[in-house]
């Protein structure tokens, strides 16, 4: 397990099937809110490694997790809760794999140009990322709808990022078109896997439901 | 009776399977001692150390299966140190001399070596089954050895062992003249296996009716060797994590929809959410079902899953579950009879997403239940209550709430009531794990009621050594007793000591038992080992502040009949 942050009052890990943009906790920071109703201090937590017990997996890339845990009564706990070492490690271990081994590729194509690059948009973070990320692949700036409050200046050969949605239209792509689209059944599924892998709040692509293609950027002058 | 010939004296013992009935006939007279003891073919020890592998072995030579047990439970979650003990070798090397008719050896929390493996591999010629349960000290190669030698290998069912992986040479060690096996399960192994090999072993061996693969097998190989077991019963998938590949999962459903026999399936290692549909033609015929290595599946897909799975009777899952999926649990399968809930972010301290409120669906849902491991965040008293009342049937009732110390969550009371309810109204009760705020009370409770309780499991609960107590005096068939982060000293172990002979041991850690009890114990009760574990560590700081005498840290206590053993590290002082 990858060392976590100390945070006190221990952010809320909301019900799977949540739709808003739950926080993963393992990915949780101090802005995340704290569940009201909990008690205090109770929950000072920090995870340690621990070489595993049988001498003959020391050379074994996976180490259990102890979890040490404060109680009300400020002892500080060791084995707790008690899980057998196999499902503790299969956890941890899930839970970093989850995190790091997740892939969602598309391919941005520019038009007039008949080869697309491809890109793996979970490795993003928001959508200024995106941007910033197509605008050095393609070696263009990229301006989007003039609604979202920060716009690249104009600049005379800049292109758009749209995407073709389920009705086969082309849409253009604003971070504000995030916040629609939950109650989209499928959409939940896609945006619900992107939760639980937690490194992307930005739910761009997930917003009709199937794996999008490819985003045309259209020449805008 | 003495005057029928042998023959027909250990044909009629043949009809007592049960190893107690069979070690009381042995008690009635000499004759009857030795015709039981030839005929004997299957031995259970249940501690390692109560007698010498020597002794067994000379009573019983014409042993078919034995089975031993290693460390204590509490080594399940890391409270026995490495290297305490619990060696397979010498119950190897003695059966090995002794009883070469050996078909079936179970061991659970042993250290097993390879050379081990090789000379078992290499002793037993009839050599049948091999199940090892959470035990360590062995890597492949000594399965290769298996694998190579035991010709009449039915059985090989390694679960939860922590196994050092030398490479996937050992499936290929099976030789293509064996085709007895019945039983392949190695779920634990942790690197990956040759697809080829495991096809092959798979096209011959036609009576294989249980299958448990592990991480590293695709999606492909598993539908390809599907299609050559339709006989299976019970089924541990590879892996299930790729995404959008829907072919690959078409075949996988056209390939479990072959196994008209299959009842049972557990893997799903970080399975994706689309594998779920693959698994819905297989769901109505399934009693057990084993989803407590998916974090990945949420709560809808369990239930999508589990709303097919109308025969189900055991079932182990995460809390991802969360009480509405429970609730459908209660709904779906009206034959549960066991439920385990394995919290699915441990580390993080007291939230679950399954409260009281799921397990008093499911016991009203679900009347049939009778074993429940169930890890929540909170319960209540009233919630006990009615669960005792509408599943009187537990005979395994195993409660840990995340938060050790928690009171009820809607009365702050502790939770005395809740678990005197349990074990008031489920009679048949066997085994008990309590959690949460408990005083002293529960403990009389408990005393009071838990006629047939075999196993308790104490953890940061009580007040004084009087809890203790009533437990030592009031449970009759007490056989095993665990404790930790309890209250319970000298008084309390030294209450009762003429019933550590009737029971099997005791585990205390963190309590307040000082050495010189220890020492007490030992001179009063010469058949017993009084063990005394001190590791140097950080909380062995604070005992000491704690000031008077120097606290125990682990003690462990078992009677026996082989004496102090000699092969006790350092850190272990047996009294």
């Amino acid at each position: 397990m990858l060392g976590m942050a100390e945070c006190k009052g221990r952010s809320q890990h909301s019900p799977s099937s949540s739709m808003d943009s739950s926080n993963h906790p393992a990915l949780s920071t101090t802005a995340s809110p704290c569940r009201p109703d909990r008690q205090d201090l109770s929950t000072d937590l920090r995870l340690g490694l621990s070489l595993s017990t049988s001498p003959s997996s020391s050379s074994s890339s996976l180490h259990e997790a102890e979890s040490i845990i404060s109680n009300p009564r400020n002892q500080v706990l060791f084995n707790w809760p008690p899980i057998k070492p196999f499902l503790r490690s299969a956890l941890a271990a899930s839970a970093s794999r989850h995190r790091l081994q997740r892939t969602l590729f598309v391919k941005v194509y520019m038009e007039g140009l008949p080869i697309g690059r491809k890109l793996d948009l979970l490795l993003l973070v928001g959508y200024e990322s995106l941007l910033v990320k197509l605008c050095h692949m393609f070696k263009t700036p990229i301006t989007y709808a003039a609604v979202y409050h920060q716009q690249v200046p104009a600049v005379k050969a800049a292109h758009i990022l749209t995407y073709e949605d389920q009705d086969g239209d082309w849409m253009m792509a604003i971070p504000d078109q995030c916040k629609e689209t939950k109650d989209h059944k499928s959409g939940i599924m896609l945006s619900s896997k992107l939760d639980s892998c937690g490194s992307l709040y930005f739910l761009f692509c997930s917003l009709f439901g199937r794996l999008v293609e490819k985003y045309l950027i259209e020449s805008r002058c | 009776m003495t005057y029928f010939p042998e023959e027909v004296v250990e044909h009629i013992f043949s009809f007592l399977p049960a190893q107690r009935d069979r070690n009381a006939v042995s008690l009635v007279c000499k004759v009857w001692y030795e015709v039981e003891r030839l005929s004997r073919r299957d031995v259970f020890v249940g501690n390692c150390y109560a007698v010498r592998p020597e002794r067994v072995v000379l009573r019983f030579p014409n042993v078919r299966a034995l089975s031993v047990k290693g460390k204590p439970h509490f080594a399940d979650f890391n409270l026995v140190p490495p290297d305490w003990g619990g060696y397979a070798g010498p119950w190897i090397e003695a059966a090995a001399r002794g009883c070469v008719g050996l078909e079936e050896l179970r061991m659970k929390r042993m250290v097993v070596s390879d050379e081990s493996l090789e000379l078992l591999a290499k002793s037993f010629p009839r050599f049948r089954a091999l199940i090892l349960v959470s035990c360590e000290g062995f890597s492949t190669d000594g399965l290769a050895a298996i694998a190579s030698h035991c010709k009449l290998l039915r059985e090989l069912d390694l679960q939860e062992n922590e196994v050092d992986d030398r490479g996937p040479r050992w499936l290929s060690c099976f030789p293509d003249s064996c085709t007895s096996l019945a039983s392949l399960n190695f779920a634990c192994i942790k690197g990956e296996v040759n697809a080829g090999a495991l096809e092959r072993l798979v096209a011959r061996s036609p009576n294989l009716r249980s299958l448990r693969l592990n991480r590293s097998v695709s999606v492909d190989t598993l539908s390809k060797i599907l299609m050559r077991t339709p006989n299976l019963e019970d089924l541990g998938t590879g892996n299930l994590t790729e995404d959008f590949q829907t072919e690959s999962y078409q075949r996988l459903t056209v390939a479990l929809e072959k196994c008209k026999m299959l009842k049972s399936l557990s893997g799903f290692w970080d399975a994706s959410p689309l594998c779920v549909p693959c698994i819905y033609p297989v769901c109505a015929q399934l009693t057990g079902l084993n989803l407590s290595y998916a974090p990945t599946l949420e709560s809808s897909d369990l239930t999508k899953m589990i709303s097919h799975c109308v025969k189900l009777q055991r079932l182990w899952v995460l809390d991802c579950i969360a009480d509405k999926g429970l609730q459908v649990v209660a709904s779906t399968c009206k034959d549960l009879q066991e439920l385990r809930v394995f919290p699915s972010e441990f580390y993080i301290a007291g939230y679950s997403p399954v409260t009281e409120e799921g397990l008093v669906a499911i016991s009203v849902g679900c009347p049939k239940l009778s074993s429940l491991l169930y890890f929540c965040h909170q319960m209540t008293n009233a919630a006990l209550i009615t669960i005792a009342k509408n599943c009187p049937n537990f005979t395994r009732f195993r409660l840990c709430i995340l938060e050790p110390g928690k009171p009820d969550a809607m009365t702050n009371q502790p939770l005395d009531e809740g678990f005197g309810a349990i074990v008031r109204e489920c009679e048949g009760l066997r085994r008990l794990s309590i959690s949460g705020l408990l005083t002293d009370k529960v403990f009389m409770h408990i005393g009071r009621h838990a006629k047939q309780l075999e196993m308790l499991s104490i953890a940061f609960a009580g007040d004084s050594d009087a809890g203790m107590m009533h437990v030592m005096e009031g449970c009759k068939n007490l056989r095993k007793l665990e404790i930790r982060d309890s209250p319970f000293g000298d008084a309390a172990l030294l209450g009762n000591v003429a019933k550590y002979e009737t029971m099997r041991s005791l585990w205390m850690s963190s309590c307040t038992v000082t050495e010189k009890g220890c020492q007490v114990l030992a001179s009063k009760m010469p058949m017993l080992n009084v063990e005394v574990i001190n590791e140097v560590d950080e909380s062995s700081e604070m005992d000491e502040s704690h000031g008077g005498l120097p606290k125990v840290h682990k003690l462990y206590v078992y009677r026996t009949i082989a004496g102090a053993r000699d092969d006790a590290p350092d850190f272990v002082k047996i009294l």
